[in-house]
């Protein structure tokens, strides 16, 4: 999908064509994930112009009819990284370790399948899964909106977040264990039985 | 069929080759197995149900925001400037 290629040379009416029929159509994707990742209108909108921007710079990078989408939310992704390190801010990192042991014991995931039920999860507005997929660390709440909203296999996704599969993997079962807590715990909370 | 209060001894192998099956990266051998064994292994069955209707629930209950379009016309207009002023790159 994004394996290295010879760098094409299109005409400009080729350019605005890939432009307008194969990048544009996913922006409201792009706006989604630059958004659900930013929190901020401004910010997402700033990262979206960047991103379609620098796509368009490097259309001879793109080979027409391929998968555009993903290429797209690569070139955001990074563009993301690289404004944290521009604003000297490290995304927060979180210790695996730690979270990993907890979340994948026996205990836990009987606890957590057990104590929160279908019927109650379905009873949920957007807004309170909302919150729950908000409160997730960068990495776990990128992993999921790219697999469960827009639908991105894990090979995609260990090419856009540039890190192997078997990374991708074990993220998105840490990411889920933690994103049912949550959901159990919201459920409790509001006396979802 | 398994009672739900004994967790499945295969627990943790059933929950990554579910969660395979729910992303669709499942191999036919994983599938086969998944479900062979939830018919059979009712904990599994629910994490099953369970897992399914999260995903439900963040596709379909998640507001989606879209891009405003001021910011679809800026970016065409930048494109087009970008052939009318070629010696300028697209910033």
């Amino acid at each position: 999908m994004m394996r290295k290629r010879t760098p094409q040379r299109y005409s400009p009416v080729e350019k605005v064509e890939i432009f307008e029929k194969e990048f544009l159509p996913h922006i409201h994707s792009i706006y989604n994930f630059a958004y659900r990742i930013t929190f901020d209108e401004d910010d997402a909108k700033d990262l979206v112009q960047e991103t379609y921007l620098k796509s368009f710079r490097f259309i001879d990078s793109f080979e027409k009819g391929t998968n555009a989408k993903a290429w797209l939310f690569r070139i955001l992704k990074n563009s993301f990284i690289n404004e944290f390190r521009k604003k000297n801010k490290e995304p927060v990192k979180i210790d695996y370790q730690e979270v990993e042991a907890f979340y994948n014991s026996d205990e836990v995931n009987h606890m957590i399948t057990s104590n929160l039920q279908v019927e109650a999860v379905k009873e949920m507005i957007g807004d309170e899964v909302s919150i729950a997929l908000n409160s997730l660390e960068l990495d776990f709440r990128t992993v999921i909106i790219l697999c469960d909203i827009e639908g991105f296999s894990y090979e995609e996704m260990a090419l856009i977040l540039d890190v192997p599969i078997g990374t991708i993997r074990s993220r998105l079962h840490r990411a889920r264990n933690l994103l049912r807590e949550k959901l159990r715990k919201y459920a409790g909370s509001m006396g979802y039985k | 069929m398994k009672n739900v209060e004994r967790p499945c001894p295969d627990h943790e192998k059933c929950f990554h080759v579910i969660n395979l099956v729910i992303d669709g990266e499942a191999n036919k051998e994983e599938e086969a197995f998944f479900y062979k064994h939830v018919r059979d292994c009712l904990h599994c069955a629910q994490y099953y149900k369970l897992e399914q209707s999260i995903r439900e629930a963040i596709r379909k209950k998640l507001e989606v925001k879209e891009a405003p379009e001021e910011l679809i016309v800026e970016l065409r207009r930048k494109v087009k400037d970008s052939f009318l002023n070629p010696s300028d790159d697209v910033n």
